[in-house]
């Protein structure tokens, strides 16, 4: 559905992007992580048709998005930014509606399926009871869902999202990740009915790693605007991955309830050595009480082999029960695609 | 269907004011004509069939002509026949209702443009003059007066041809690459408008015995308005508030914000080319006839914004209908003193204050 392949994007004559290249197919989420700066939301907007990319191609559906009309490519992808500030009081019905214009044309009346649609995207996100409130009415949870229904009722197979859950406590930050995720899944599982499609493409880019590897099927890392890793998970998310990117010494933990990868920042980084092994092991053990001997072992197996790839296949063992309720079916846990430039960035 | 049936009664509600505001308006000057007579007069000056002709202007013979110039043969059936006393007759027809008509084009005009200019810069100090149209219209309307020039059409063509050029110059300097950012354009506007400013004071300078004139021009003034100069407004008014309608849904989504404006389908820099070439051309054609006139396409947009809301398929048309009877009422105002002012003067006086207290009950704030 969304190809990124081989994209570079200057802003401001600095590389921000470079020689990026990731797939999004119908039926996946995948997430884009990295620390402030990598370039995530620049590779957002490469795809959404706001930036050019200087080189490589970007795709959607087999088409580049430079040869795209603006309506075209707002009925294939819809993008919910990071944040919207709407200056006038408008209600929230009205906001939520803007998400049909890619399907009205000019002198076009809104009709019955257009209605449909933006009613169909109140209810999915909750929102029915609040559609006549104004928009500056509401709190920041209910402003990120309004903008989420406005994508939804976009209808396009595609769907970004730039820091869906920034400025969220963490019970809205879930809540909209789930949606999301349900979107994704949903022709696998049932489909409901209304749409017998695959489920939508979705790209996120998340700050928060442990909502990223619980929720994401994929996980794009992004370092000084390079892809450092990219696969599942566990396959990315290794310590040696994450140090490398954040510049932080990390302890990578199976989560004591969902299974999921969970990524806890040390201290500055450092070379591996026994004694930082130790500390790790305490701060971990103050931070999941519940899986003190788990993430003692996994610390102390660490110690042994930091910075070697074997630890990739080390943590794909450990966590590859983590399928269980977030991602059914991804049996490919430990494929990270390795991209030969990680000492590049 | 709430908000079609929201505009349509809001638009039907102003439409009979403006008609009231034109026809008490033409009752008041030196000599009272009772409204009766007044209407009657109209009703009379009536012709049908109407070949895109001003509504109620009354004067049959140059339509006529106008519409003979095409090779159209139209009969034009006058369907009242009152009696109407010939002085009240010529008074109402000829002398006050080209200005009244032509204070109800121009008000229309500036309203809709600011509400365009408002909702497309998100600025809430945006108005029709912020792309230097005004500047430009005055700069050539200040030459034709001071310079012995011979142009077509006159000091209107001047202003007009001025007020297009600088908006274009304007759209030049703040384009780079396909792209206008909208704080550039603004920038680009205040700095053309403080060069154009020491033009004209520079010409103002040199005026001489033609300097009253050239003042007067810039104060905003609908003195001895005929029904040719409402002819050339009229359509150009017409057509281009048809365009900017038809974009009011797109300035609703351009208030997301260019960035989400373009990932719901919208060709934003198309757009915004399109917005600003039209709200410059109809605010041209309201600057060339009347000058400029501040504070209506600022005011009354905010003012129509709190009635109605910051929908602009609402707010256009009847920011636009509010604009006309603001202009009509303070044109009569303007008129009807001891001495006449121009009614820029009448409308910055009756429209900064109440600015004032919009802005003391924070209601502009929050836009």
């Amino acid at each position: 559905m969304i190809s990124v392949e081989d994209v570079s994007v200057r802003l401001g004559g600095e590389r921000v992007v470079k020689n990026a290249s990731f797939d999004v197919p119908r039926g996946k989420l995948v997430g884009l992580i990295g620390p402030n700066g990598a370039g995530k939301t620049t590779a957002i907007r490469a795809i959404n048709g706001l930036v050019e990319p200087e080189s490589g191609r970007v795709e959607i559906d087999g088409d580049r998005v430079a040869d795209l009309s603006a309506r075209t490519l707002g009925r294939r992808v819809a993008t919910v930014p990071q944040n919207t500030s709407l200056g006038f009081d408008f209600p929230v019905r009205d906001v939520v509606s803007m998400g049909r214009t890619p399907h009205r044309s000019r002198f076009e009346r809104e009709s019955t399926a257009d209605r449909e649609a933006v009613e169909r995207a109140l209810r999915r996100t909750q929102l029915a009871d609040l559609a006549d409130r104004s928009i500056d009415s509401v709190s920041g949870g209910e402003r990120q869902r309004v903008v989420l229904a406005r994508a939804l009722c976009q209808d396009s197979p595609g769907l970004l999202l730039d820091e869906p859950t920034a400025s969220l406590d963490i019970g809205h930050g879930v809540a909209i990740l789930d949606l999301v995720r349900g979107l994704v899944s949903e022709g696998k599982s049932k489909g409901e009915g209304e749409s017998e499609d695959e489920g939508k493409a979705a790209l996120a880019a998340i700050h928060d790693l442990d909502l990223a590897a619980r929720f994401c099927d994929e996980l794009v890392l992004l370092a000084n605007g390079a892809v450092l890793a990219a696969g599942t998970p566990a396959a990315a998310l290794t310590e040696a991955h994450l140090e490398a990117a954040f510049g932080v010494q990390v302890a990578v933990t199976p989560h004591p309830v969902t299974g999921a990868p969970s990524v806890t920042a040390l201290s500055e980084s450092s070379t591996a050595s026994a004694a930082s092994g130790a500390s790790a092991a305490s701060t971990v053990s103050t931070d999941n009480s519940a899986s003190v001997a788990a993430s003692g072992e996994r610390n102390g197996a660490n110690a042994e082999n930091t910075g070697s790839d074997e630890s990739d296949d080390g943590n794909g063992a450990s966590t590859g029960n983590r399928s269980d309720g977030t991602s059914a079916g991804d049996d490919d846990s430990g494929t990270a695609t390795e991209l030969p430039d990680i000492d590049g960035r | 269907m709430t908000r079609w049936g929201r505009t349509v009664g809001w638009c039907a509600g102003l439409s009979g004011l403006l008609i009231a505001s034109v026809l008490v308006g033409a009752t008041i000057g030196p000599i009272r004509i009772p409204i009766p007579v007044v209407a009657k007069a109209v009703l009379n000056g009536l012709a049908v069939p109407t070949v895109g002709v001003v509504g109620g202007s009354g004067e049959t013979s140059a339509a006529a002509v106008s519409v003979a110039g095409i090779g159209l043969d139209v009969g034009f059936v006058s369907p009242f026949a009152y009696q109407v006393p010939e002085p009240s007759r010529v008074i109402v027809t000829q002398l006050r209702l080209p200005r009244i008509v032509l204070a109800a084009i121009v008000g229309f005009s500036l309203a809709a443009a600011g509400t365009v200019m408002q909702g497309f810069f998100r600025n809430p100090m945006a108005d029709p003059s912020i792309i230097g149209v005004s500047s430009g219209a005055a700069a050539g309307a200040v030459a034709f007066i001071v310079f012995p020039l011979s142009v077509p059409f006159g000091l209107q063509g001047m202003a007009f041809a001025g007020a297009l050029v600088s908006a274009f110059l304007v759209y030049l300097l703040a384009t780079e690459g396909g792209r206008t950012p909208v704080a550039t354009l603004l920038l680009a506007g205040i700095a053309l408008q403080t060069f154009l400013g020491a033009v004209i004071s520079f010409m103002l300078l040199q005026a001489g015995w033609r300097l009253q004139e050239a003042i007067y021009w810039l104060m905003g003034h609908l003195h001895a308005s005929t029904w040719d100069e409402v002819l050339v407004t009229l359509p150009v008014s017409l057509v281009a508030f048809c365009v900017l309608a038809a974009y009011a849904r797109d300035l609703n989504v351009l208030l997301l914000g260019e960035s989400d404006a373009h990932s719901l389908g919208i060709e934003v820099e198309r757009t915004k080319r399109v917005l600003l070439g039209v709200a410059s051309v109809i605010t041209a054609g309201a600057v060339a006839v009347a000058g400029v006139i501040g504070f209506v396409g600022l005011i009354v947009p905010h003012v129509m914004r709190l009635l109605v809301g910051p929908d602009h398929r609402i707010l256009l048309p009847t920011s636009a209908l509010a604009g006309a009877v603001f202009l009509v009422a303070t044109d009569t105002v303007a008129r009807t003193g001891p001495a006449e002012l121009p009614v820029g003067i009448v409308t910055a006086a009756l429209g900064a204050p109440f600015f004032i207290y919009l802005l003391r009950r924070r209601e502009v704030h929050a836009l």
